[in-house]
């Protein structure tokens, strides 16, 4: 992993939170490099013993967090509502979930009851 | 693999729950799962009811509680249904039946039965009168479970009087009158809870009866409740060789590659291979079968439980039979069901545990593989009908009589029958997806009713590879 | 009668832990008034044989009770109680009503029908039979008339005398099967009442909520219907409620909704990746109801599929 060029913006977080490590890096390198976002920061999120990431999506200027996990946690409400506060409270964040065969899936969460699009 | 399902589109799926009882409304309400009930099709009562199509729903009401022409859209959609609710049962006197309930023994007793609906209904107790003369006899009369009597009183073909004590025998005015009359309501109260029945069975009963099934009970609630002869839980596939079959069996594989050397397909640079006696264990078959040091199939036992008994009993066990239709079925002699169903109450029991679904595995009986549709024969000859559950056999011409040489070699083996259609082998997804044994489970979730299938695979039978 | 100047408030007949709501003007309230929908479990007798449109009795969740009579719009009544044994004279009186609404109904045939003649030919007699049969048919239509209907299903199983109009010379009427006891002299509610669900309890009529999970369950089905929610069955949606803006009758559902009973409860990945998915096919988002039991709060967390990844 240390000779991955992104390893360079996670050297700060990766040693910290060793259990959440595997699906940061999996999520920071799927931002970066398959959704092209640009304007990508790591934001260390201690409450939730993990990192988030921030960016913007291709030709858009509202930035948007990430938070990662993997399939194997166990997450919970509180959990989730954490996260949310921790990052300032944005309108919506996606959770990356992500799978040892290298599959990521993002699901937005919005608090509040936010209608589905017509 | 599934590339395209990875990405999920805002169609909603075609869900086809497989088991689920076949509807004689022809819209499937879950194309969305959001019924839509347009009840303003039902007002014309006068006229001819017809089942009525769907209606059309909006997104969202406008800020306010609705825009004026949608708060008069669903006024009028709702004073339908409150007029459909209002309509009230009646029937004919000359077509109405009537029973006493009797609360002790939680049957009711059918004093006139009329209509064809109790050709499935009711069963026959035999129960102790007092004659004119003083003596005791046994007499037969018609006893009504309360999940069947609820039914006939809520549809309105029986009128139910509830068995008093009082005796109205001799009072004027009050002839017909064989105690107090009750009204639907309180035939919900008092029979719902009596002899092992919920609202969630009487739901599915009902749900059932409305499209015509016939439902009896699978556990006998007394010993004189007739009941199905029990199925044939044996395996399937034992097949019955003759003579001269089993010996070829055992040299077979011997004879078809001595065949192969004249028939082509023969591989002259592994001409000969003794692995039957020399290289015992070097074919692949063996190869696979010592790998295989997991047991697999239903024929291995679970381990078993080290655990107490959990203290309630598990609601999983077989509460109705089903009976389609146009199954022949007999009130005295029941024939065996052609469905089994499993009721349960989804706000309360979770999902089976393994254990109990191998329970009811295990008296289910085994079904045939599924055959691929047949294709229509080019002589225009209609196509014979695919084989139900329960297959009666085939009347066919008995055979003219034969001389003594003939049977002798009949014996040894036996003659291919005559005019069978070409011999259709069961695709091996098919069999595998529809399984061997299938247990139904209704499910009920305040009042929605849904049926779901849980079916046991075989794989370890089907050489994919 | 439910609904008295004295006691506005809906009668809920609680019978096995189950309420039902047997007047259409209260099913009529507590759906326009309450925007509570409630389940119907029984046949319509008209459109006996189907089941997508099913009639009275409306079933409510426990839910449903559990905010209708906190808010004190309904109370409960001990249903099998207020059943009382009628004595031999109000017997006599149902009867004797029931006899009178026959005879009405069988004046109303003879008169249509009119008087026939002493002496006939043969021919003329099997003429006049035809005749009567006819305007016995259209006599039995129009005593219909009030509202009442007769048993005419469309199934195959209607048996074959509903089909061919009755002979002219038998006696007969509709039978009414009443479908709520309030018409009935013996029936009375007023001491088995229960205007609390603590007081339903310790009667031993009513059971919910009792644990933890329960509560939860009502206290999102309680914040939900304050935002002004119409809620159904989620079961076919994978969900605990399906959550609609408006009337369930005009409008669609926007959300599937799950109860997490406390903000620790555990919630796996699969999960959300399961509601959401099912969600985003069904055009509806997913709504995750976290419960606090400590501090009775609903707090809500919309569950959709980004659209990328």
């Amino acid at each position: 992993m240390q000779a991955h060029p992104s390893y360079a913006a996670l050297a700060h977080v990766l040693p910290k939170y060793p259990r959440a490590a595997g699906s940061l890096f999996q999520a920071y390198n799927d931002i970066l490099l398959v959704q092209q976002w640009t304007d990508v920061k790591v934001i260390d999120l201690e409450g939730v013993s993990r990192a988030a990431i921030a960016g913007k999506k291709p030709s858009t200027d509202v930035t948007l967090y990430v938070v990662p996990c993997s399939l194997a946690e166990t997450l919970s409400f509180g959990w989730l509502t954490t996260a949310f506060t921790l990052l300032s409270d944005p309108a919506e964040v996606f959770l990356a979930i992500t799978s040892d065969d290298a599959s990521i899936v993002y699901y937005k969460l919005s608090r509040g009851i936010v209608k589905p699009q017509v | 693999m599934d590339d395209s399902l990875e990405q999920p589109d805002a169609k909603p799926p075609t869900v086809t729950s497989e088991g689920n009882a076949p509807e004689d409304v022809d819209q499937a309400s879950d194309d969305e799962g959001d019924v839509v009930l347009d009840w303003t099709k039902l007002v014309p009562s006068a006229a001819r009811p017809v089942i009525p199509r769907r209606g059309e729903k909006e997104f969202e009401p406008q800020p306010g509680g609705g825009s004026g022409l949608q708060l008069h859209v669903l006024d009028r959609s709702r004073n339908a249904m409150f007029e459909a609710l209002r309509a009230t049962r009646t029937i004919s006197s000359k077509a109405v039946s009537y029973a006493i309930w009797h609360p002790e023994i939680a049957r009711a007793h059918a004093t006139v039965a009329r209509g064809v609906l109790f050709t499935s209904i009711g069963h026959s107790v035999p129960r102790p009168v007092i004659t004119a003369d003083g003596a005791q006899k046994q007499h037969k009369r018609l006893e009504l479970l309360p999940e069947e009597a609820l039914y006939l009183t809520e549809r309105g073909s029986l009128f139910c009087w509830k068995a008093t004590t009082l005796d109205l025998s001799g009072v004027d005015d009050l002839e017909g009158v064989l105690g107090p009359p009750m009204s639907v309501q309180q035939a919900f109260s008092e029979m719902i809870g009596t002899e092992d029945l919920t609202l969630e069975r009487y739901q599915v009963y009902a749900y059932l009866k409305r499209l015509g099934y016939v439902v009896t009970r699978a556990a006998a609630p007394n010993s004189l409740y007739p009941m199905p002869p029990p199925f044939d839980l044996s395996p399937l596939n034992q097949k019955t060789l003759s003579i001269f079959g089993r010996i070829c069996s055992v040299f077979s594989s011997w004879i078809s590659r001595v065949l192969r050397i004249f028939t082509g397909g023969f591989d002259w640079w592994r001409p000969f291979q003794h692995s039957r006696w020399f290289l015992r264990d070097k074919n692949y078959g063996a190869v696979f079968r010592a790998l295989r040091f997991i047991p697999t199939g239903h024929g291995v036992p679970l381990l078993p439980i080290k655990a107490e008994p959990p203290v309630k009993p598990s609601p999983y066990h077989i509460f109705y039979n089903v009976y389609k239709p146009v199954t022949p079925f007999r009130k005295s002699e029941p024939c065996l069901p052609d469905y089994q169903i499993v009721v349960i109450n989804a706000r309360t029991t979770p999902m089976p545990s393994l254990r109990e679904l191998t329970d009811l595995f295990d008296i289910s009986p085994e079904m045939p593989p599924p055959l691929p549709r047949q294709r229509r024969p080019l002589n225009g000859a209609a196509p014979p009908n695919a084989r139900p559950a329960n297959a009666t056999p085939v009347q066919s011409p008995p055979p003219p009589p034969l001389s003594l040489p003939r049977r002798i070699l009949h014996w040894f083996r036996p003659p291919p029958p005559e005019n069978t259609p070409p011999a259709r082998r069961p695709h091996p997804f098919m069999a595998i997806k529809a399984g061997k044994k299938t247990v139904i489970v209704a499910v009920v979730d305040a009042g929605s009713t849904g049926f779901f299938r849980f079916g046991q695979g075989a794989f370890e039978e089907w050489a994919i590879f | 009668m439910s609904t008295e100047a004295s006691d506005p408030r809906i009668h809920l007949r609680v019978a096995n832990k189950k309420a039902y709501v047997w007047d259409v003007e209260d099913i009529a309230t507590i759906r326009s008034k309450h925007r509570l929908c409630g389940v119907f479990t029984g046949t319509l007798p008209h459109l006996s044989q189907q089941n997508l449109f099913l009639g009275v009795p409306m079933v409510l969740l426990p839910e449903e009770v559990v905010l209708l009579v906190e808010n004190g719009f309904a109370v409960l009544i001990d249903d099998p109680k207020a059943h009382i044994q009628p004595s031999v004279a109000e017997l006599q009186r149902w009867n004797s009503k029931e006899k009178e609404l026959a005879q009405f109904q069988l004046s109303q045939l003879t008169t249509a029908l009119g008087t026939s003649p002493a002496v006939m030919s043969e021919e003329a007699i099997k003429k006049r039979k035809e005749r009567e049969l006819k305007r016995q048919a259209a006599a039995a239509k129009a005593a219909e008339a009030q509202g009442a209907l007769a048993e005419a299903d469309s199934s195959i199983f209607t048996p074959s005398e509903n089909a061919a109009p009755p002979p002219a010379t038998e006696t007969q009427y509709t039978v009414v099967i009443p479908a709520s006891s309030t018409s009935f002299e013996w029936y009375n509610d007023s001491t088995c009442l229960h205007s609390s669900i603590q007081s339903a309890k310790e009667a031993g009529i009513w059971e919910y909520p009792s644990n933890l999970h329960e509560r939860a369950k009502c206290g999102v089905f309680r914040g939900l219907w304050e935002q002004g929610m119409y809620m159904g069955g989620g079961i076919k949606f994978g969900g605990d409620y399906l959550v609609y803006p408006g009337d369930p009758l005009r409008y669609h559902a926007h959300f599937s909704a799950t109860v997490l009973e406390s903000p620790t409860f555990s919630l796996t990945p699969m999960e959300i990746v399961a509601h959401g998915r099912l969600g985003t096919v069904t055009k509806k988002s997913h709504l995750l109801c976290g419960w606090d039991d400590g501090k009775k709060e609903v707090s809500y967390l919309s569950i959709e599929w980004a659209g990328f990844g």
